[in-house]
């Protein structure tokens, strides 16, 4: 088990820019999740840590030591692949020898630890399978047995379970929490789904474009997002953006009004808006209820029955389309006109710059 | 059992391949016949017929100007087993496969992962490489000729710097195979390596990532990733280069014409001068059968041997 750290970590490709003066600690023992859209750079951060990608600029820190010219061999980690990677012409056994062989293991430790392995992940009857000869979950958890037989300082996943279908993605991700908990090992985790970050994580660190935009606890991004894009990135149904504009502002509280004249209230911290500036009110779909003296109108476009709750898309006066996440068994009608309320939650305030300015929960009245 | 029943079973009992009898279904067997015609005739004129001719030859006294004195039974293939040009040869011809097919396969394994990889020298090399294999065997083997002649070749001035007799290596019986199987090696080595470029490229990156987090050597990673991964490929140009080899012709009928001594006459170039030469095509049939049936055995035991291991 060890910590690793980032210290102003970038890489170029040529001209090309893809990770900008990244800096990160992460705690022994800690599930770290690196989340963020297509192209954002995740998966090259998680490679610098492994060794695989050439660090440009900055230093990567594993275990209090600099790695940088470290060989990835030499750094104490176990990875992952999207693909799992496992040796075709090896059997299960075989896969998960291959490393200990290679650096002279004894032979009764190599297979106590392969014994091991195999109960947790479950994979005692297939030690002596080809990977073709199995399924798409039983290669991944090969590809993770490959990887806990090593005994590394820090395992790195790299978006494991998205070739998986989606019944075996949630039995993975519970298996890799429940995992990360018996190992009480140092993990970093890749992946573009917020629902695996939101439900894995210790901590999360949301990038966009090579940059970090936020790092903090799956609950914390999520009440408490930095910016606009940490709002929408975690949530499902996303988060709804309402533009509108700080009518009045009175210390901690502002009147926000929208298009079509409805006027909300928010708390944002002290001096941060003005009357007449533009901001963007975030409003989680959970928070919003159908009532018949409620502030908002919209028209009925979509609605997603799913049992529990039942999702309803509608547009709003200036155009916007709103979900809101209902948990009534008689959801409106499409195409009726309704009035939404505001339910007990966080009203997030946004400035022109995208930048949260609301009030933090502790400080309200 | 009613009529409606069996009917409705019937199908199911029906092969496949029987020609279909409801108009619909057979109009698409002749559209799909009438798409396959085109190589069906080639396949039938060009290579069917031939080996069947061919065969039919072999059994009967036939001279190059159409004169057929007739069946003749086995007579041609008992006359092959006491004719010592016959075995000279097909040992010879063996003798050449045994060193180039190794000696190719190996060295375009080498020179593939040599240059296999990103870099605009490693491309450069893959084009230089795989140059040789567009000349002609007439330019090859006159490059080579040169190249070996004792008076004015590129070996020649170099063994004199170092103090010794220019060695004449198509004129001894010893050295003239060898030196035409450096000059095969030299043209045909372009195909081979680009088959296993190919294969080489289809190998995941990941794999050679995983095995550097596995603290693999690079040995262990060639022998236990790469090796396996294009075992496939090693199996084809195994057999295209026994394929290939075993007709060998060109090379020694224009570099040593056979000699010296017998020591380079194979089979191809012994079944061209017996047809084409002494008009005996009966005979030189006969010849060509055996070097077929030669060359499928190998291409089988290859392929067979290839098979191996594929089914665990």
């Amino acid at each position: 088990m060890a910590e690793v750290a980032l210290r102003g970590v970038s890489k170029s490709y040529g001209n090309v820019d893809v990770i900008h003066d990244v800096s990160l600690d992460v705690g022994q023992g800690e599930f770290v999740v690196f989340v963020g859209p297509s192209g954002c750079g995740k998966s090259t951060l998680m490679r610098m840590i492994a060794g695989l990608e050439e660090v440009t600029r900055g230093d990567v820190l594993i275990g209090g030591e600099r790695v940088n010219d470290t060989a990835a061999r030499d750094r104490g980690v176990a990875m992952v692949f999207q693909n799992y990677a496992l040796y075709p012409h090896m059997s299960v056994r075989d896969n998960m020898a291959f490393g200990l062989r290679n650096i002279g293991t004894p032979r009764p430790e190599i297979d106590s630890r392969i014994a091991k392995a195999a109960e947790i992940l479950q994979l005692d009857r297939y030690l002596d399978r080809k990977p073709r000869a199995m399924s798409g979950g039983q290669r991944q958890r090969v590809a993770i047995g490959r990887a806990i037989v090593r005994e590394p300082k820090v395992f790195l996943f790299d978006e494991p379970l998205s070739n998986l279908d989606a019944n075996l993605r949630v039995q993975m991700r519970t298996e890799i929490a429940r995992l990360h908990h018996r190992l009480d090992a140092t993990m970093i985790y890749v992946t573009h789904d917020q629902t695996e970050a939101m439900t894995m994580a210790d901590r999360i660190v949301v990038l966009r474009a090579g940059v970090i935009e936020q790092v903090g606890a799956p609950l914390d991004l999520y009440e408490r997002p930095a910016n606009m894009f940490v709002a929408g990135f975690l949530g499902a149904p996303k988060i709804n953006f309402i533009k509108g504009r700080v009518a009045a502002s009175q210390g901690n509280e502002i009147l926000v009004e929208l298009a079509g004249g409805t006027r909300l209230s928010a708390l944002v911290r002290p001096g941060t808006a003005n009357p007449g500036d533009a901001v963007t009110l975030g409003l989680r779909p959970e928070m919003l209820q159908i009532a018949l003296d409620g502030p908002l109108p919209g028209r009925v476009e979509v609605v997603e029955q799913l049992g529990a709750v039942q999702l309803v898309y509608a547009t709003l006066a200036d155009g916007t389309t709103m979900v809101a996440e209902l948990r009534d068994r008689r959801p409106p009608a499409v195409g009726a006109d309704v009035r939404f309320a505001l339910g007990p939650g966080i009203r997030h305030v946004f400035d022109a710059r995208e930048l949260s300015i609301t009030l933090p929960e502790g400080d309200h009245q | 059992m009613t009529a409606a029943t069996q009917t409705r079973v019937l199908p199911v009992a029906e092969p496949r391949t029987k020609v279909p009898q409801s108009p619909a279904k057979r109009r698409d067997w002749l559209t799909a016949l009438l798409f396959l015609a085109p190589f069906l005739v080639v396949y039938l004129v060009l290579l069917v017929y031939p080996l069947f001719l061919g065969i039919w030859i072999s059994f009967r006294d036939w001279d190059l100007m159409g004169g057929d004195y007739g069946w003749i039974g086995t007579l041609n293939y008992q006359d092959l087993w006491s004719d010592p040009v016959f075995w000279r040869a097909a040992g010879n011809t063996l003798k050449f496969a045994a060193m180039t097919v190794p000696s190719m396969t190996l060295v375009a394994l080498l020179l593939a992962l040599a240059v296999q990889g990103p870099g605009r020298i490693r491309a450069v090399c893959r084009s230089i490489f795989f140059l040789s294999s567009v000349f002609s065997v007439t330019v090859v083997t006159l490059v080579w000729a040169m190249v070996l002649s004792p008076d004015r070749g590129l070996i020649a001035p170099v063994v004199q710097f170092f103090g010794g007799t220019p060695f004449n290596f198509l004129g001894s019986p010893t050295w003239a195979m060898p030196a035409i199987v450096v000059t095969t090696l030299w043209w045909g080595v372009g195909l081979p390596m680009a088959l296993f470029l190919a294969s080489l490229g289809s190998i995941p990156k990941e794999l050679y990532e995983a095995a550097e987090l596995d603290h693999a050597s690079r040995w262990s990673v060639f022998w236990r990733i790469t090796l396996p991964s294009i075992r496939h490929t090693v199996v084809l140009v195994v057999v295209l280069q026994i394929v290939a080899q075993l007709q060998i012709f060109g090379q020694p009928f224009l570099m040593t014409q056979g000699g010296p001594a017998n020591s380079t006459r194979t089979l191809v170039q012994y079944i061209y001068e017996t047809s084409f030469r002494d008009w005996l095509v009966g005979y030189g049939a006969a010849m060509a059968m055996v070097l077929f049936v030669l060359m499928m055995i190998f291409s089988m035991l290859q392929l067979w041997l290839g098979r191996q291991g594929d089914d665990q």
